[in-house]
């Protein structure tokens, strides 16, 4: 079967022009008719059973009984037009029909309900069922066969057994996954609530879901590496008898037996991360500050702060160094002949003297006495706006000519070159107002 | 039990020769924090601790080795030079060592979006005030361009923790991780003393500077 690129995916997906919209309603509805279904002998169930369990939703969401009726039709309509539900009869519409839920609507239903973890011991189980399968694939290949028989005891079981059953473990990761973020929230909402007193609490929490992530890990690696080498063999069989489809069906099993490993690889290192966090957490929050003191202090200091003093941490900062050159940051260098102009004549050409200019330098003048300093970058990036490239280039070397005669300029300690519109890049220079 | 690649020394030269001193030493002379994460140059600070006490000593300089796990270059004289932190640095790296007492960011490995400190920074301090400390102007008020200017501010400010080591920054989620260091924003009040006691301490220890009026565009 030809896989689709994602780009494909996407294309075909957006021609459907499927949108889906589950309320809080139609959720709870739909995990109702899911329970009803697997709990009844019945693979089905009519018009009437499920206003029955709408009635249910509606007494939870406590909505009026006198437009129940009413709800429970639009709601069973909502679900079919989004395919969650399918009619399985083909009565018309002259009398109630039959119902069931489609796939999507069975695997969302699915997802509400509790999600089913991966234990060693589900795990060891399906492996002993791939391994068993895997076997009997081999010898079917190494028989060799007519195409009934390639079909029948090579690809058929490895699409549906083998990939069906890893399906099951990959299902039970997802399983894991929901299973672990809501550890990961536990944890969390304990140490807000309980703080010093949970510390342990959260270690026994951390410990226990480490301890079985490391037991699947170890796990999934020796059996993957067992399995890839079956695999590799069955290959090697169905390309010498040149079964295209079965070399087909064993990539497809490979990917998915990467992904699982490539899932345990990721969830023990995510894990073993966050176990570290959080025992850095306790070690140089917690610990410090058991009663919660230190938080309550600083919320209060950083309210008042500079009410009436500010206070400021000091820092080293030595002068940068001469900054040397090397070959490589000279930039090429073009001669260009013109006229030599007095000074003055290109900001005249420009078209930009007069008040503008003048404004734009006495409000940096003004900003450099109420603040104490000021930057070339954000001037001529308030600039851009009104002027052209030219004109800011020409701004820029007329401004840092005045900011240097206004005030004096701070060591760079940042060399980069900033972007300035199209076509021009400066560096960040500072100007502190001198003292008096 | 010695570290394997752990590495001891006998002698201030042996501590100079070491490949990893001209940039551990560039970086605390510039004011950066070196914390355990880094954990190479922080073994060789922690290794050649006595004699780069002795070597800055000569600068006028205390290396300082904060309880979290970092270090630190204190400039005391005028030989190397000392700056302090502008206002919003500073309300931004309390800010910041608030968020990381509050386990709800453990499951994001510490991440702390940008979005979260203005919004803290705002609680905390009020929109008012926190216009008058990050936005000072000298007219009439603009709400939009007030937001405007909080919000480089910030942005500002986090570049310049970063550079100092506080914290690292995510670009792509927008958010920022803060280091073991920005516990020095805690200093004041670590334990149950009035604030201006601790705060005198910090003065005559050489890692605190007062004012009674807002520098903040200092840096």
């Amino acid at each position: 079967m030809k896989r689709l690129s994602v780009a494909d995916s996407i294309a075909k997906t957006w021609s459907l022009d499927f949108t889906l919209q589950l309320d809080r309603e139609d959720a709870a509805f739909l995990a109702g008719i899911h329970t009803w279904l697997a709990i009844n002998p019945d693979p089905t169930l009519d018009e009437e059973q499920l206003r029955n369990i709408y009635r249910i939703v509606g007494e939870v969401a406590h909505n009026d009984p006198a437009s129940s009726a009413q709800r429970a039709t639009s709601a069973i309509a909502r679900l079919r037009e989004q395919r969650l539900m399918v009619r399985t009869d083909t009565a018309g519409v002259i009398r109630g029909g039959e119902y069931s839920l489609s796939l999507m609507g069975n695997a969302i239903a699915e997802w509400f309900g509790e999600q089913e973890g991966l234990t060693r011991k589900s795990l060891e189980i399906i492996m002993t069922q791939i391994r068993a399968g895997l076997g009997q694939i081999h010898l079917a290949a190494e028989a060799g066969g007519d195409d009934a028989h390639w079909e029948s005891r090579v690809s058929g079981p490895l699409k549906l057994t083998v990939a069906q059953l890893i399906e099951g473990i990959e299902r039970r990761q997802q399983g894991m996954d929901v299973q672990q973020e809501q550890i990961r929230e536990r944890i969390e909402a304990t140490l807000e609530e309980n703080w010093f007193e949970a510390v342990m609490s959260c270690e026994n929490l951390l410990v226990t879901t480490s301890e079985a992530l490391e037991e699947l890990h170890k796990v999934l690696m020796h059996e993957i590496e067992g399995m890839t080498s079956l695999l590799s063999e069955i290959e090697d069989l169905c390309e010498k008898a040149s079964r295209t489809e079965s070399v087909e069906a064993i990539e497809h099993v490979r990917r998915q037996i990467e992904r699982i490993g490539a899932w345990g690889e990721n969830r023990f290192a995510t894990w073993s991360e966050y176990y570290q966090n959080v025992h850095e957490f306790i070690r140089s929050v917690i610990s410090v500050d058991p009663d919660r003191a230190v938080r309550t202090r600083l919320r209060d200091a950083i309210k008042a702060y500079g009410r009436p003093l500010f206070w400021f941490l000091k820092v080293a900062d030595q002068g940068p160094y001469v900054h040397l050159r090397t070959d490589t940051d000279i930039r090429p260098s073009q001669t260009v002949e013109r006229e030599v102009k007095p000074a003055g004549d290109e900001i005249e050409d420009a078209g930009i003297t007069g008040l503008p200019l003048e404004q734009t330098m006495e409000e940096i003048a003004r900003k450099l006495q109420s603040c104490g300093q000021v930057e070339l970058l954000e001037i001529l990036s308030g600039l851009l706006p009104h002027h052209n490239h030219h004109e800011v280039y020409i701004l820029a070397g007329e401004l840092a000519e005045f900011l240097i005669r206004q005030g004096a300029p701070l060591p760079l300690h940042d060399q980069s070159w900033h972007r300035l519109g199209k076509g021009i890049e400066i560096q960040e220079l500072t100007v502190r107002q001198r003292k008096s | 039990m010695q570290r394997e690649n752990e590495k001891t020394y006998n002698s201030l030269d042996q501590v100079v020769l070491d490949p990893l001193f001209p940039g551990v030493d560039h970086r605390l002379r510039t004011g950066s924090h070196i914390d355990m994460d880094d954990i190479r140059s922080y073994e060789f600070l922690l290794q050649a601790e006595p004699f780069l006490q002795l070597f800055y000593e000569g600068y006028d300089c205390r290396l300082a080795n904060g309880q979290e796990g970092y270090f630190y270059l204190l400039s005391e004289g005028d030989l190397l030079g000392h700056r302090r932190l502008s206002g919003a640095e500073m309300l931004v790296g309390q800010v910041l060592a608030l968020l990381r007492m509050d386990p709800a960011y453990l499951k994001k490995a510490g991440q702390i979006p940008i979005e979260q400190i203005l919004s803290h920074l705002e609680m905390l301090l009020g929109r008012q005030r926190l216009a008058e400390v990050l936005a000072p102007r000298t007219r009439g008020r603009d709400a939009e361009m007030d937001n405007r200017k909080i919000r480089e501010a910030v942005e500002k400010a986090i570049n310049g923790l970063a550079r100092l080591g506080f914290l690292t920054i995510d670009r792509a989620s927008e958010s920022v991780i803060a280091a073991r260091s920005i516990a020095r924003f805690t200093e004041p009040v670590r334990d149950a003393r009035e604030m201006s006691a601790a705060l005198e301490e910090l003065i005559k220890l050489g890692e605190v500077e007062l004012d009674d009026e807002e520098q903040q565009n200092e840096n």
